[in-house]
């Protein structure tokens, strides 16, 4: 067998005249960057253009500018994190707020609180500490090949509440690739190791709506909120937004956990892949103290986020949570560099900037007050259109995008419809997070496919069924459960 | 002698793909050729690693673990997937060439043209439009376009 780095023959040199029309081989070559000229070219010919009756010229620039990110966000033509750059850049260039306060903006606690969550995460991972209790869990309890796939869904839902979904599944994804390996389950052939992708894919992102742990959505969402009416203080707790979250989270989980045991199975025996598992946790050894440490610090930490996050604070509790592991020599910056991803910062700031800027200028206001001002439905009802529109969105583009999109004009809404903001928000977040079917939306999906055990007509039917599960949780969420607690 | 080019991805089940490009190869002259190749789709590859690190909370280290595991997951399959398969085709008579490589879809495929003259080129075909771009879908539009009826997608 042949096996080529790559086609070319070594040494060869191969020259092949492209024949199309030049104007062709142009458009074909630079698509994006026509694409791109195209939007700024429509963006700076409204922004020279009249704004429209009832809003100010600050608020016609930042409702330009919103549409210019909004069309970036979801074409992902630049990074996520440089649309975002752009956005601060731009509000103050277009003079509808001075550039203290816009690049002020990217000082959000909220930006902290995430860098401190994704340090303790990098911690849990880099330690060993989280692949050692993922290893032993599966170990343990996956005997049968179906209790073996239930070890791993119950397992990435529970740790995606502490860390964050994509962490959850970027830690467990070798682990079953090392199951499959050791019961030589075939990619595209075997219904086993499709049933484990799944289970880590759908566990993950079910686990991780949670919490505000279970991804970046929660903290931009509550940070946006934060930023929207700032006077009033209305924000989302640690424990308020599990109690919104929880009833869609465990009938999901229920389903969920349904549809994985309707999967019939061409392995009977998990031996091989508990032997192999156990020689690993043999390999990794006694417990080390840096793992100890580790354990005890995010405990310790999720135990102050619940129980006095609105008295210190949950970025504070974060960062003291960090320093704390730096202390005692559990962790090194090294390791954070290579496990945090800081693009994703510095597309949240870039997004709340955006968010305020919407907000202080009139233009959510305005955008709500004009395009909705002949809604006359029930607050049930509009909470659970903009949840559709989540839903809908969130398959398609970044789950994030989606969350900065939607944001400032749901809060609008809300506010003009006098709808409780918190409810507002969540039913924004909770649907983002329903990425089951396309890698677009959610790394931890792009993660399951990346193992090549789907087909897509497999994905798609099973994760459109889960996803029209979820809208029907949330909706019975919105009208049914957060009304008897008074959430709505 | 026929000559049938047979292009599997990691991306789709290529047992219809390859079942077919098999029996069409016996129905030929009894020397019939098929050379059977594993791509291993850059594409692919870019878009999962673009969604992987750029729209998300994965840091670089993890992300490149799991690249890793991917791309060695693809190679052991398509390891095992030619081995099976030219047993499969030379049971039927025919004489069998494997391959396994890395490109992009449309360059690759182009390049296996040029290269070995084939009679007729199969390659799978995704059924997701332009939703998704695992499946190489602009690349087979514009292959159609350049090999016409010497391209069968199945």
């Amino acid at each position: 067998m042949e096996d080529h780095a790559n086609s070319e023959e070594p040494g060869a040199t191969r020259f092949e005249i492209d024949r199309r029309p030049l104007l062709l081989v142009l458009m074909s070559r630079l698509s994006r960057q026509l694409w791109l000229a195209a939007f700024f070219l429509v963006f700076a010919g409204l922004v020279g253009a009249e704004p429209p009756e009832g809003l100010s010229v600050a608020g016609w620039r930042t409702l330009c500018i919103f549409s210019l990110c909004v069309a970036l966000w979801a074409t992902a033509l630049l990074p996520l994190a440089i649309t975002s750059l752009l956005a601060i850049a731009l509000v103050p260039l277009l003079e509808v707020m001075p550039a203290a306060k816009a690049y002020g903006y990217f000082g959000s606690k909220v930006v902290f609180f995430i860098l401190g969550a994704f340090m303790l995460s990098a911690a849990l991972t880099t330690s060993g500490l989280s692949r050692r209790l993922a290893t032993i869990v599966v170990q343990r309890f996956g005997k049968t090949p179906q209790s073996l796939v239930r070890a791993v869904f119950l397992l990435c839902a529970m740790a995606a509440t502490v860390m964050s979904s994509h962490a959850v599944a970027a830690m467990v994804f070798p682990i079953l690739v090392d199951i499959a390996r050791a019961l030589q389950l075939r990619p595209l052939r075997s219904k086993l190791g499709m049933a484990l992708f799944f289970a880590m894919a759908w566990g993950s992102v079910i686990g991780g709506s949670l919490t505000i742990l279970g991804g970046g959505r929660g903290p931009l969402a509550i940070g946006l909120l934060e930023e929207f009416a700032p006077a009033a203080g209305t924000t989302i707790g640690f424990g308020e937004f599990i109690a919104y979250s929880a009833p869609m989270v465990l009938m999901m989980l229920a389903f969920a956990g349904f549809v994985l045991s309707r999967i019939e199975f061409e392995v009977t025996s998990t031996r091989a892949a508990r032997e192999r598992l156990g020689a690993a946790l043999h390999d990794m050894g006694k417990m080390t103290s840096r793992e100890s440490i580790v354990g005890v610090t995010v405990l310790t930490t999720v135990a102050l986020w619940l129980f006095a996050g609105d008295q210190l604070g949950l970025a504070n509790i974060a960062i003291v949570a960090m320093a704390a592991l730096f202390v005692m020599g559990a962790m090194r910056w090294r390791e954070v560099e290579e496990n945090v991803n800081w693009g994703v910062l510095v597309m949240y700031g870039g997004a709340i900037c955006l968010g305020g800027a919407m907000e202080s200028s009139g233009a959510a206001l305005w955008l709500t007050r004009d395009l909705l001002s002949a809604t006359d439905v029930s607050a049930e009802v509009l909470l659970i259109a903009v949840a559709l529109i989540s839903a809908l969105l969130t398959e398609f583009m970044s789950n994030s995008a989606v969350v900065a999109m939607l944001m400032p004009a749901a809060l609008s809404l809300a506010h003009a419809q006098g709808i409780n903001l918190a409810a507002m928000t969540m039913v924004v977040v909770l649907p983002s997070n329903f990425a089951f079917m396309f890698p677009v939306s959610t790394p931890v999906t792009a993660i399951a496919w990346s193992a090549g055990y789907y087909t897509p007509s497999q994905v798609m039917a099973r994760g459109l069924t889960l996803h029209l599960a979820g809208l029907t949780a949330m909706i019975f969420s919105i009208i049914f459960i957060w009304p008897a607690f008074g959430h709505v | 002698m026929s000559h049938i080019l047979v292009i599997m991805t990691p991306a789709r089940s290529c047992e219809t793909l390859v079942e077919q490009a098999l029996s069409a190869a016996a129905l030929g002259p009894s020397n019939g050729q098929v050379t059977l190749v594993w791509l291993m789709d850059e594409d692919r590859s870019d878009h999962l690693r673009d969604c992987l690190e750029s729209r998300g909370f994965v840091g670089a280290g993890p992300a490149k673990n799991v690249q890793r595991l991917m791309h060695e997951t693809a190679i052991d399959e398509g390891k095992q997937q030619l081995d099976e398969l030219s047993q499969r085709a030379e049971a039927k008579g025919l004489t069998v060439e494997t391959e396994l490589l890395n490109g992009r879809l449309e360059e690759s495929v182009l390049k296996l043209y040029e290269r070995y003259k084939p009679d007729k080129v199969y390659l799978p075909i995704g059924r997701l439009g332009p939703l998704v771009r695992l499946f190489g879908e602009r690349a087979l539009k514009r292959l159609r376009k350049r090999l016409g009826e010497a391209l069968i997608t199945v």
